[in-house]
């Protein structure tokens, strides 16, 4: 396998784009990739295309319709559709197809128009079983309610842990000027006297709504030096899927993100990631999941992602801090969501992450999730050449 | 011992409400159908004319803009086509926007004058007695025209 760096990064605004098009928000955020490296749309060799389910805009393929905005036209290219944690798994593509030697320089794009639809949560309800599953049409908050209320009864958390997280990653978001929710002086009482929408999830415990695009491009290592000053060399990047069946298992425990971490940090020789890492971007769409998945990260032992919030590590002056960028929690457009997380991380570690940098970031992670509970990407870059 | 049935189908219908950003271009373009105007795109650099107008120009990513709108009269030459008879091809139907004709109907791709795309659009009635590649065509607008490419009914054989 060959040495693979991102070389460049390309966001749009979270927020209600119109009057712009599907293929012109694309186009927004390529050429935001393109503008301070050393690199045409010519030079891109293939393009690998995300977007989430037809279901939330009900345009089918879409790639047909976006992908000559991204300089696809007579290129090779495809589409990947992995639900929510899609981003993730577009980035993860075009690394290996750089990473295998058969391109040089790849471009991954992925992101979504949530406000094209009445509702995203219509076509999330379709998701379930169609025969014993979906009957509820519950979209995903009331699943991720069962699994927050699952962990804080398994663990004995009260209510106010979720909230924190919400109230910690809304503050970052102040300082991203791609965030959607940014609500100056954002506190804990404010975050308690937001409707109950379904035990334990009050309306601050979720996402917003967004419009966004996100581009990563990948280069392989005799490009690197051409195209950049400021690469973030990737040292492993793992998808790792659980089957739909979730009935008999525990929605608590995250074992796939588990298994996902275990593979990177064995990929990327990480032996302790809590010390190790130096900023992590989780998919956060509903705040008691990033403890839930600072688990599966091993940040913490089962049981203590809670305790983590509550003890300060994963803020912006802690010793981890996860979520810089504002999250899922801040900027939600499902398509892009899970691809901004591996951005923010690569950003992170080309020192161009702007308010929200931590400083002299070395090592980053950024994770993707999808499904119910069980689809998850993790990435993970070094400033150093491995 | 439980209760035996025999297999069953699980039925239901689903209804999604969508809205689509045309954006400038594409919502220029349609802002003109509903005037009774055809408008190309013209890029600048490939010097080519593109109908419909897209946001970007697939050859250099020239992102176009109205001032590169040139009106285009409509006319021009059948560049290929099929006939559909049967009813039971005619799959969707999209609410809001005018109603396709029963089959038969000839889907046509239309190499506008002016132009350098083909055009994909209808021809039927007893034009498809005398269809064939090659045949000049001009369009046939409806009396109420709402911003629809179905603004034009269809193209007719001069």
């Amino acid at each position: 396998m060959r040495k693979v760096a991102c070389v460049a990064v390309g966001q749009t605004e979270n927020k209600s784009h119109w009057p712009l098009s599907l293929p012109a928000l694309y186009k927004l955020s390529f050429n935001r990739a393109l503008e301070d490296v050393n690199l045409k749309s010519k030079d891109i060799e293939a393009v690998v295309f995300g977007h989430s389910p037809e279901y939330f805009e009900g345009i089918n393929h879409p790639e047909k319709w976006v992908v000559d905005s991204l300089g696809a036209y007579k290129k090779p290219t495809f589409r990947i559709h992995t639900g929510g944690t899609v981003g993730g798994s577009t980035a993860i593509a075009a690394y290996y197809m750089v990473a295998s030697g058969l391109f040089d320089v790849v471009l991954a794009s992925s992101g979504n128009k949530l406000n094209e639809t009445a509702s995203a949560q219509i076509g999330l309800s379709t998701v379930y079983d169609p025969i014993v599953g979906r009957q509820f049409a519950t979209g995903a908050p009331a699943a991720v309610a069962v699994q927050s209320m699952r962990y804080m009864d398994k663990y004995g958390y009260n209510e106010d842990v979720g909230l924190k997280i919400a109230v910690k990653n809304r503050n970052n978001a102040l300082n991203n000027p791609y965030a959607q929710l940014k609500i100056p002086g954002y506190n804990l009482e404010m975050a308690k006297n937001t409707p109950m929408l379904c035990y334990p999830l009050r309306l601050a415990d979720m996402c917003p709504t967004s419009d966004a695009t996100c581009c990563m491009i990948f280069a392989a290592e005799d490009k690197v030096d051409k195209i950049t000053n400021t690469p973030a060399w990737v040292r492993a990047a793992v998808g790792v899927s659980g089957g739909v069946n979730y009935v008999d298992r525990d929605w608590a425990v995250p074992i796939e993100l588990r298994k996902a971490a275990d593979i990177a940090y064995e990929r990327a020789g990480i032996k302790e990631p809590r010390k190790q890492l130096d900023v992590v971007e989780v998919y956060d769409a509903f705040s008691w999941q990033e403890a839930i998945w600072y688990e599966g990260l091993h940040l913490c032992e089962y049981g203590e992602g809670g305790k983590l919030v509550e003890d300060g590590v994963t803020y912006m002056t802690g010793d981890t801090p996860v979520n810089p960028s504002g999250g899922v929690l801040s900027s939600n457009s499902i398509g892009a969501s899970a691809m901004v997380r591996k951005a923010e991380a690569a950003l992170q570690i080309m020192d161009k992450a702007g308010a929200h940098q931590v400083n002299d970031a070395k090592w980053s992670l950024g994770h993707g999730w999808g499904g119910a509970i069980q689809f998850h990407t993790v990435m993970i870059f070094s400033k150093e050449k491995p | 011992m439980t209760a035996q049935v025999e297999p069953r189908i699980h039925q239901t219908s689903i209804e999604i409400p969508y809205k689509w950003t045309a954006g400038e271009i594409i919502g220029s373009f349609l802002g003109g159908l509903k005037e009774g105007k055809i408008f190309g795109g013209h890029c600048k650099n490939c010097k080519i004319v593109l109908v419909p107008v897209p946001d970007v120009c697939p050859h250099c990513l020239y992102d176009f803009k109205v001032d590169d709108f040139v009106q285009i009269s409509g006319e021009g030459e059948i560049a290929g086509f099929t006939v559909v008879h049967h009813k039971l091809l005619r799959f969707i139907t999209y609410h809001g926007q005018p109603e396709l004709p029963q089959p038969p109907y000839a889907l046509t791709l239309i190499k506008l004058n002016g132009a350098d795309t083909n055009f994909l659009h209808l021809v039927y009635g007893d034009d498809l007695k005398k269809i064939a590649v090659g045949k000049k065509v001009k369009p046939i607008w409806r009396e109420e025209k709402k911003g629809f490419l179905l603004d034009i009914e269809r193209f007719t054989i001069i």
